[in-house]
């Protein structure tokens, strides 16, 4: 008997033909409909016509969105069969194109024409480093067969493994401030935004990376290149520090 | 082969401690399972920091060696890394720890006993066997005992009557603050270990204010109860002093404090199996560098 509930440990996520570690997922449909009226018989009453509602129309397409939370494994970033090196990772920007993702399932509904919105991910200490994923989905949504997958074990990123050197003008830090310099949490975040160019019909993509770092001092990171292993050429937006009694 | 308890040394901060009665030492791992769409649950993985717990309970026979100040007369464990080890087999095996911080420290005591000291202390460091398997290099305190005619408590507005038995208890919150580990591009490609593994914390703060109780039992003889009214629309402050002698020498041995100690809760015991009896509990908070007038 089938069950009517999709069951997490049957509902595989994959996007692009990968099967992902995805620990939550919120799919949602947004259909851009508005109520369609005419004008009815003449109402004396009124001295005018009266509008009737006929139905709603569609005004534009299916427009969806699909955020996730997952682990972050080698095979991820796996291209060709090639496993990334961790510089690549950084720049994913690299590795991305502008091309739609198809050949998307997530439990028990598939579709096509993905874009990748937002994708970010935090280093903590001693901590699985989660990822989040944003996308926007255009077209439609169709139904398909519920999914499981095996994977006997994995090797997530981990903030044990996990390690980094942040320089100052190729400097490093902890001789650029003259005292320890530890970094408590690492945020790192890319988002694509639609810029339309004048002239152009088509919307370009334009591609943020940043990085947030939870730092015990931050004297020479202002006004100043940050260069860190897996990131160069990032420039210090802006700075501030938080005292709180909580 | 075992070890019996006079085969056992008690060391902390290089001074071996009398009158213990009791140790334990544990430490514990926190993991997260990793549960996937589509799979369930996979692995489970380190989701937090090693940190260990040592507990020790002791007779008060001498002036306690972890009661040390610091130069402004604080208790120098408040901000201050303790070490230790339980030695045996001639001293040269044992389970040690390093970079503990006390948590809780209390005094217990009652008519006819000897005062009961607990001491909790939660390790970031290391802990285990063979670690600080060294023996104690500091001269223990002479030893000294004290009876029940020859403690008093002092309470600053009002005279007490017969205590029967008392507690004091400073509990500390502590706060770790970890950091992502360090290296350098060569090492990531060498996929050696890094430099600094920060698998210890930076830095440990100690949360403010640090909580003191104290509470002890009277034989009611000329102490009235107050009016719970009274609490509300004053709260009076004393200073609470326990003093802990020598029976022969009547030298301080060990002295608690709470001060500017408000009372908080209290309660009246009547039996037909004893004399009427009052219990009053005080609570004082003391912080970093802004004393409580």
């Amino acid at each position: 008997m089938s069950k009517p509930f999709l069951r997490f440990e049957d509902g595989k996520i994959s996007l692009g033909g990968k099967d992902l570690m995805v620990q939550s997922a919120n799919l949602s449909i947004t259909p851009t409909l508005e109520p369609e009226r005419v004008y009815g018989d003449l109402d004396l009453s009124i001295v005018g016509a009266k509008t009737e509602f006929v139905n709603f129309a569609a005004t534009a397409g299916l427009r969806g969105k699909l955020d996730i939370s997952f682990v972050i494994t080698a095979e991820f970033f796996k291209q060709n069969n090639t496993i990334n090196s961790i510089d690549r990772l950084f720049e994913i920007k690299d590795g991305m194109s502008e091309d739609p993702i198809d050949g998307n399932i997530v439990g028990r509904y598939l579709f096509d024409n993905m874009y990748l919105n937002n994708f970010s991910f935090s280093i903590s200490p001693f901590q699985v480093i989660q990822a989040n994923a944003s996308y926007d989905i255009y077209g439609t949504i169709l139904k398909t067969a519920d999914r499981r997958f095996q994977e006997l074990s994995i090797d997530p990123a981990h903030g044990l493994k996990s390690f980094g050197e942040v320089k100052a003008s190729n400097t490093n830090m902890d001789t650029a401030n003259k005292k320890q310099f530890e970094v408590s949490k690492l945020n790192y975040n890319i988002s694509e935004k639609e810029i339309y160019l004048k002239f152009s019909e088509e919307p370009s993509q334009n591609i943020n990376p940043t990085i947030n770092f939870y730092l015990n001092n931050f004297e020479n990171t202002l006004s100043c290149v940050v260069w860190t292993l897996l990131a160069e050429n990032v420039i210090c937006l802006d700075s501030s520090t938080v005292l709180s009694g909580e | 082969m075992t070890f019996s308890n006079y085969e056992q040394t008690i060391v902390v901060n290089n001074t071996a401690l009398s009158g213990v009665v009791n140790v334990n030492g544990s430490y514990g791992i926190t993991e997260k399972p990793i549960k996937v769409a589509g799979v369930g649950f996979i692995d489970a993985f380190v989701n937090g920091p090693l940190e260990g717990n040592f507990s020790i309970s002791r007779k008060m026979v001498s002036r306690d060696p972890i009661l040390d100040l610091n130069v402004v007369g604080q208790y120098a464990y408040d901000e201050n890394e303790i070490s230790g080890s339980i030695l045996y087999d001639n001293n040269t095996k044992g389970f040690g720890f390093t970079k503990g911080r006390i948590t809780r420290y209390a005094v217990n005591c009652t008519v006819g006993d000897l005062p009961d000291i607990e001491t909790d202390i939660t390790v970031f460091g290391d802990l285990g066997s063979g670690i600080l398997i060294q023996e104690a290099t500091k001269p223990h305190p002479a030893i000294q005992f004290t009876d029940q005619a020859s403690i008093s408590i002092n309470v600053s507005d009002f005279s007490t009557d017969a205590v029967t038995d008392f507690s004091f208890s400073r509990a500390l919150n502590l706060q770790p603050m970890y950091a992502i580990p360090k290296g350098t591009e060569a090492e990531w490609y060498a996929d050696s270990k890094t430099t600094y593994e920060n698998h210890d914390p930076i830095q440990i703060d100690t949360i403010y204010p640090i909580e003191t109780d104290i509470n002890f039992t009277m034989i009611v003889n000329e102490y009235e109860v107050r009016q719970t009214k009274d609490r509300l629309r004053a709260a009076p402050e004393s200073d609470v002093v326990i003093q802990i002698k020598d029976s022969k020498t009547k030298e301080v041995i060990n002295s608690f404090t709470g001060v500017k100690a408000r009372l908080i809760s209290e309660s009246i015991t009547s039996s037909v199996e004893g004399e009427m009896s009052i219990s009053l509990t005080y609570k004082s908070y003391e912080t970093l560098h802004n004393p409580v007038i």
